[in-house]
């Protein structure tokens, strides 16, 4: 070994941490006085690192049970936060997808709905009113409501929904019907008309072409 | 004798808040030690220890008994270091813009034995982080390689060498400095 490559392992010669190296380096270190002064140099500069003072420190055990509990609330108030903005996401899904909640636009009017019935309305036999009784009983003042009541009273406000709904589409169908029933009997009077009309120009061009014709011959 | 650390760790974890203050009582000085070498900064020192103390006691049911306290300390005490060497927002004064001491001059001529400590405290800063935390460990805490490889996750064949490396520039720039040893000492 040179000295470079001994002055490498010095700093661990002095602290006691050399090991696999040790024995080229002693017999180096023997023979070579610049590594015994490098050595020697390491060792003061070792005494100076000793001598220099530690500062006194005395840790303030209140402060730090203070602190300690104002950043454990802090954290526990970002953990209520996340949890209502979670319970708010899960409540807001559960409104539309238990309640069925239906969100559309119709005749300009936002409509909102939950609980919609099944679109599969048959337009034959409807009854608005299947509840009669229990609208009579709600009509009476003096009879009192109860939650049944209630329940039922929603069901009429649905079906009376899901009938005007089912009639609106019905009405929009016959007109549409109607109309284009319309369009045909005017596209068919204008045919008719105009054949018609070529009748008649040739009814008279063949008058008048015989009448033309008659005026050489004696009747 | 004192109870042993892994002890008092288990009182604490149970609610004796006695068990952690006396944690405390025995590890601030060589924790504050610690801090002011890597650091370099005094002033600092007061405000990391108790901040080093108070990750501690957040930290309380994290720690598991087939760890070594001391590591596990030593590894909170590192990450405040360095967080407040991340933050810091004052420069560090070069030396070489200082007057050096005179040539030659003796350790046993300085003016002051404060001068030489403030010379060796900011030669100390100078150094590299990655070589002053093996430096500091090694000399001033006494961990071995072994010890400061789990601490700081790298290998103790790198450490072995980033601690050579730190020793030799810390006494070459000493000695840049007008820093030399008395000529009549020699090796053993």
């Amino acid at each position: 070994m040179n000295c470079n490559q001994v002055r490498e392992f010095l700093p661990l010669l002095l602290y006691g941490d050399l090991s696999a190296e040790e024995a080229a380096v002693t017999k180096h270190f023997a023979t070579c006085p610049a590594c015994q002064k490098e050595y020697a140099a390491l060792q003061k500069l070792r005494g100076l690192l000793d001598a220099e003072p530690a500062p006194s420190i005395k840790v303030n055990l209140g402060s730090v049970y203070a602190e300690a509990a104002r950043r454990q609330e802090v954290r526990l108030r970002r953990w209520r936060r996340a949890t209502y903005a979670l319970v708010g996401v899960a409540a807001m899904l559960f409104i539309i997808f238990g309640l069925k909640l239906e969100v559309h636009v119709q005749a300009h009017q936002l409509i909102v709905r939950w609980n919609a019935p099944e679109q599969n309305i048959d337009s034959g036999a409807r009854d608005p009113m299947p509840d009669a009784p229990a609208l009579a009983k709600l009509q009476d003042p003096a009879s009192p409501v109860t939650a049944d009541d209630i329940r039922r009273m929603s069901a009429m406000i649905h079906a009376l929904y899901a009938y005007v709904d089912a009639r609106d589409k019905d009405q929009h169908e016959i007109v549409t019907s109607l109309g284009q029933r319309l369009e045909k009997f005017q596209y068919g009077d204008n045919e008719r008309w105009k054949a018609t009309q070529r009748d008649l120009s040739n009814l008279i061009t063949v008058c008048l072409g015989t009448r033309e014709g008659d005026k050489g011959a004696k009747p | 004798m004192g109870h042993p650390d892994a002890e008092l760790i288990g009182r604490w974890q149970k609610g004796d808040t006695s068990a952690f203050e006396e944690l405390v009582r025995r590890w601030q000085q060589p924790i504050g030690r610690f801090l002011a070498r890597h650091v370099g900064q005094t002033d600092l020192v007061h405000d990391l220890s108790q901040e080093v103390f108070l990750r501690l006691y957040l930290a309380r049911t994290r720690y598991r008994e087939n760890g070594v306290f001391s590591t596990w300390l030593y590894q909170i005490a590192l990450n405040v270091a360095r967080d407040a060497l991340r933050k810091r927002r004052f420069p560090v004064e070069p030396l070489c813009d200082r007057e050096p001491v005179a040539n030659g001059t003796p350790v046993g001529e300085l003016c002051e034995q404060g001068e030489l400590n403030r010379t060796l405290t900011d030669c100390l800063a100078e150094l590299p982080e990655a070589l002053r935390e093996v430096l500091v460990l090694r000399h001033y805490e006494g961990l071995n390689f072994e010890q400061i490889s789990i601490l700081l996750r790298v290998p103790a064949s790198t450490l072995k060498s980033r601690f050579s490396a730190a020793v030799v520039r810390l006494r070459k720039r000493l000695e840049e400095l007008g820093w030399q040893e008395a000529p009549e000492e020699r090796a053993p």
